[in-house]
């Protein structure tokens, strides 16, 4: 996926300073513990700030393309070593939303899904496991991969929005 | 009733990612890693995960695999090769025949419950369920079984989701 940017929207830090420039891309990274992948966003040019809230699952906010989003975790103890993370971002309900419409990027676009959820707004999100630690290059490139999908969906979402005549707002981070 | 399509599916999977040039992965797989860009790698995690597996090749001769697994058989496919090898990542995935069960309503109704794969109903009107995962860089064993795991027990979700939705009878 490292390759795959020459069709992309301008994206913070991941062209020019690639693998080479960074500790070894093939170090191993436990990110079931949060700060760790808030440390591996920032390392890929991403803010990144953490919440732990007393009764609930960690989260990141964080933003890609100029849009925010959040990486939340899931299955934690005490707010570490979780066992799941989920690049989460949502468009408000626009006419353009429909449920055809999430369906046609699900049939044809890849680790990026999208939904409609109950009160008509586009649910975005990609899951990954976080169980038993991963290399820094594979989890960059998943980074990489919700990036770049997040940029094609908003190319996706203008050729529906001419159709439709209807400009989408701007994405908000929200838990579900 | 919804019947798996297996080792038919390969078609479909072919025309994602439409306009995006295709990367690939010419690292050497890691010591212990599982890498699209080493099929045997792949072959071999799958089969600690106690799935009978076989080899072949998708209608582009890229790399595939077919795994019996406890839910359903389901397909894995490679993506991002040149000209069939470098892949850098994988593609879990299940094609249900088409059917007037198989609408965009229960796709999205998957999809906004439950977690990790996907659901949709492209236009040939199959019911597709799926899971992309990046190799490049390498994933260990135990994130690859883990992997694994959570797409078997979403599969078995989903013949609960099935039945619930589609009211069938319960199996056996």
């Amino acid at each position: 996926m490292a390759a795959l940017l020459a069709a992309a929207a301008p994206i913070p830090a991941m062209a020019q300073t690639g693998y080479f420039d960074k500790p070894a891309p093939d170090r191993i990274i436990d990110i079931a513990q949060p700060e760790v992948v808030v440390q591996t966003l920032q390392e890929e040019g991403y803010k990144a700030v953490l919440n732990t809230p007393k009764d609930d699952q960690p989260y990141i906010q964080s933003a890609a393309n100029g849009s925010s989003f959040t990486v939340q975790f899931y299955g934690c103890t005490g707010g570490k070593d979780c066992t799941s993370l989920e690049f989460y971002a949502w468009y408000k309900k626009t006419p353009t939303f429909t449920t055809d419409f999430a369906n046609r990027w699900n049939s044809s676009k890849r680790f990026m899904s999208v939904s409609i959820d109950s009160d008509g707004d586009l649910a975005l999100y990609q899951y990954v496991s976080t169980t038993g630690k991963t290399t820094y290059a594979n989890f960059a490139d998943d980074i990489d991969w919700w990036s770049q999908m997040n940029g094609e969906l908003d190319k996706f979402i203008d050729e529906e929005d001419a159709k439709v005549a209807a400009t989408p707002t701007a994405p908000d981070a929200k838990k579900r | 009733m919804m019947r798996p399509i297996h080792f038919v599916a390969a078609a479909a999977a072919l025309f994602l990612v439409p306009g995006i040039a295709q990367a690939q992965d010419r690292a050497p797989c890691g010591a212990g890693m599982v890498c699209a860009s080493d099929p045997e790698t792949v072959l071999h995690a799958l089969e600690k995960a106690g799935l009978k597996v076989t080899r072949s090749a998708d209608n582009e001769g890229d790399p595939m695999i077919s795994a019996d697994g406890a839910a359903y058989g389901f397909d894995v496919y490679f993506y991002g090769c040149e000209r069939h090898k470098h892949c850098d990542s994988l593609r879990f995935q299940i094609a249900f025949r088409k059917d007037g069960e198989n609408t965009v309503e229960l796709a999205n109704k998957w999809n906004v419950s439950k977690r990790f794969i996907q659901a949709s109903v492209p236009a040939d009107g199959r019911f597709v369920v799926s899971y992309d995962v990046g190799t490049i860089g390498g994933v260990n064993q135990r994130n690859f079984a883990d992997t694994v795991d959570w797409w078997q027990s979403m599969l078995g979700e989903l013949g609960d989701f099935f039945q619930e939705e589609l009211k069938l009878k319960p199996k056996g």
